[in-house]
């Protein structure tokens, strides 16, 4: 297990290197000159002695690599550079998107593990049972709607028809609730048939039949067995949802003036703010990277014959 | 009979589709040690499992009854069944794949066996039984998980489940074929000291020849699905009926498990639901022609005392 983790972490810093020049190279390959880009973003006219000024400035007549390298540096010191349109830090820009995107993400997933764990372990221990249809019928329903319409949806019947929630609550517990629904439904459609998939394999295997003869109780068997042995695909498909919803759901944020990072970066595009776009890339990436570190090591914990046959 | 503790009346069971083994009967007096034997596919396991009958081993019980300590247990719901199951008749699967959780230690798995029979864990009768199985290290092994273990102490350790449960009836299907001679024998030494200290009633299923002279009370043959003879060891070892046991006893002494002249051929395995003998196409005395095959010929008839047979020549 040390091994592993060592292992990973190495190639992690591959990986994130590997991103951050990339994400670098975003920089040079977008159209324009980043000076003008810059003006451009902030709204001036583009003079040539401003511009050249700028480019100065910005260190744009030194060489690629160098180049890379100071951002590199300011990168590791977390230092992202700044936003072309307010001339904030792009970190503290991200960080406090994240202070809105964090809490629904959490609140989203928590909302569609409480509903998915119980109906998709139900719905498969009753597999092909009126429950187990019917929660199917719901799942794929979830499934098979955007999450745009079902936002628009939610919004139609509670806030336009019986006004009993904020379309608008920027900051308040009651303006989560309906981001978090519409990101939650569509999740819950996809866990729970996951789930459902992940605890009937379990409970097909030969080991059920050892149990049994044992006259192991249902309850052991369903929760010592079936859902301990689950629980490492579970964990997986958990993970990667995470790592979706903390890239905070464009469409959703925008919907509802949640300025999550999604909205962030979503504003960013529209206004070329490209220091913005490129520290968003690379944050996401790390995040990714390290939940799909934390996900492995769980598994292998719960599965450690990935080790033991190596 | 006041000590009967297993009674098949006219059993026949299947998969769902037609017939794997019928019009079987035989009856068990408690703390007897039964052998069956037969060739692959005759129907040995589905006997015993259809006498453990949970839902996972598939079989349907299509005709017939078991009387286990005077009940009718094939008229039981599941729930009865499965609190019946580990507790008062244990089985030793043939096929190792399916006893254990792989993923948890064997410690968990013992644990949630006795306490699901309201039993105690008492890791000093793990440590004697996995001793007397020939598993040193108890310590060891029982923190460990199944991927770790071979098939042979995966075996073992599935023989002391099954014993520390303490059923009344116990069901071994080849309990011993992933064993090495010497294991094999600590094993076999093993039951027959469960049924000694506990009076423990086995029934098994088994490949090797030497075993049923060694432990067996009684020893039944199959064939194709049907019980073709059932009685005392000695009787049916020494002194075989059915001309399919003769041959099959034939074959023992050579101990190379090769089938003696006269008995060529393959047995059928399309089920057990044939009107005519199984075995006639085999039979060496239906090919000399002097077929003897009555009217019924999946009837046990008595030989002498305790031993019957459905077909045999008088001398
Ligand atoms: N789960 C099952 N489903 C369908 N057929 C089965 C199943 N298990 C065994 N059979 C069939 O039943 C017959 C008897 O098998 P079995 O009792 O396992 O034989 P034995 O243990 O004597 O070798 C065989 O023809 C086998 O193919
Ligand atoms: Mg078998």
């Amino acid at each position: 297990m040390g091994k592993f983790i060592g292992k990973r972490l190495l190639q992690l810093v591959f990986v994130l290197f590997a991103v951050s020049f990339m994400t670098f190279a975003l920089m040079y390959i977008a159209p324009g000159d980043p000076a003008e880009r810059k003006l451009t973003a902030q709204g001036e006219a583009i003079d040539p002695e401003v511009l050249e000024a700028e480019r100065e400035k910005m260190g744009l007549n030194q060489p690629f690599v160098v180049r890379y390298f100071s951002w590199l540096g300011g990168v590791c010191t977390g230092n992202l550079g700044n936003s072309y349109v307010d001339n904030r830090p792009v970190i503290t820009k991200l960080a406090e998107g994240m202070t809105y995107t964090v809490p629904l993400a959490l609140s989203a997933l928590a909302v569609a593990l409480a509903i998915s764990l119980p109906l998709g372990i139900l719905s498969a221990v009753y597999r092909n049972s009126v429950l187990d249809v019917i929660v199917q019928i719901f799942s794929f329903i979830g499934n098979a709607l955007p999450n745009f319409l079902i936002a628009v949806l939610l919004i139609f019947f509670f806030c336009i028809q019986n006004s009993v929630l904020p379309v608008i609550a920027n900051n308040s517990f009651i303006g989560l609730i309906l981001p978090t629904l519409s990101l939650a439904i569509p999740m819950c459609g996809r866990f729970i048939k996951q789930f459902r998939g992940e605890v009937i394999e379990q409970l097909e295997k030969t080991y059920i039949t050892g149990l049994r003869v044992r006259g192991v109780k249902e309850k052991k068997i369903i929760f010592g067995n079936v859902l301990h042995n689950s629980s490492a695909a579970i964990i997986t498909i958990t993970g990667l949802a995470i790592g979706t919803l903390m890239g905070g759901s464009v469409v959703i944020e925008s919907i509802f003036r949640w300025p999550g990072v999604g909205k962030l970066v979503m504003d960013a595009i529209t206004a070329r703010d490209y220091p913005v776009i490129q520290g968003f890339v690379l944050v996401m990436a790390v995040i990714y990277v390290l939940i799909n570190l934390a996900t492995d090591i769980l598994y292998r914990v719960i599965d450690p014959r990935i080790d033991y046959e190596k | 009979m006041a000590d009967e503790i297993l009674r098949v009346e006219d059993l026949s069971v299947s998969y769902g589709k037609g017939n794997m083994i019928s019009g079987v009967n035989f009856t068990v007096t408690k703390g007897e040690i039964v052998c069956f034997l037969g060739e692959s596919g005759c129907g040995k396991s589905t006997l015993l499992k259809a006498i453990m009958n949970i839902p996972e081993l598939e079989t349907v019980i299509t005709k017939g009854k078991i009387i286990f300590e005077g009940k009718d247990i094939t008229s039981y719901s599941d729930k009865e069944i499965r609190s019946m199951a580990g507790k008062n008749i244990g089985m030793v699967l043939q096929h190792l794949g399916g006893a254990f959780n792989p993923l948890r230690t064997f410690e968990a798995q013992f644990k949630e066996a006795l306490y699901s029979h309201d039993m105690e864990y008492d890791f000093e009768k793990v440590k004697e039984t996995f001793a007397q199985l020939n598993l040193p290290d108890a310590e060891r092994i029982i923190k460990s998980r199944p991927y770790e273990m071979s098939g042979g102490m995966i075996q073992r350790i599935a023989i002391a489940m099954t014993m520390i449960l303490g059923p009344e009836l116990l069901l071994c299907d080849e309990p011993t074929s992933a064993l090495d001679v010497t294991t094999q024998k600590m094993a076999m030494e093993q039951l027959m000291n469960i049924r000694e200290l506990l009076n423990t009633t086995i029934l098994l299923v088994t490949h090797n020849p030497g075993i049923p002279s060694m432990m067996a009370d009684k020893v039944g043959v199959m064939y194709a699905g049907h019980l073709v003879e059932y009685g005392k060891t000695h009787q049916v070892l020494h002194s075989p009926a059915h001309p399919y046991t003769k041959a099959l006893i034939g074959a023992i002494p050579t101990f190379d498990f090769k089938l003696p002249k006269g008995l060529e051929g393959q047995p059928p395995l399309n089920g057990a639901d044939m009107e005519k003998c199984a075995f006639s196409e085999r039979c060496p005395i239906c090919k000399e022609g002097h077929c003897i095959c009555g009217n019924n010929p999946y009837t046990l008839k008595e030989v002498c005392k305790d031993h019957c047979a459905t077909c045999f020549k008088r001398d």
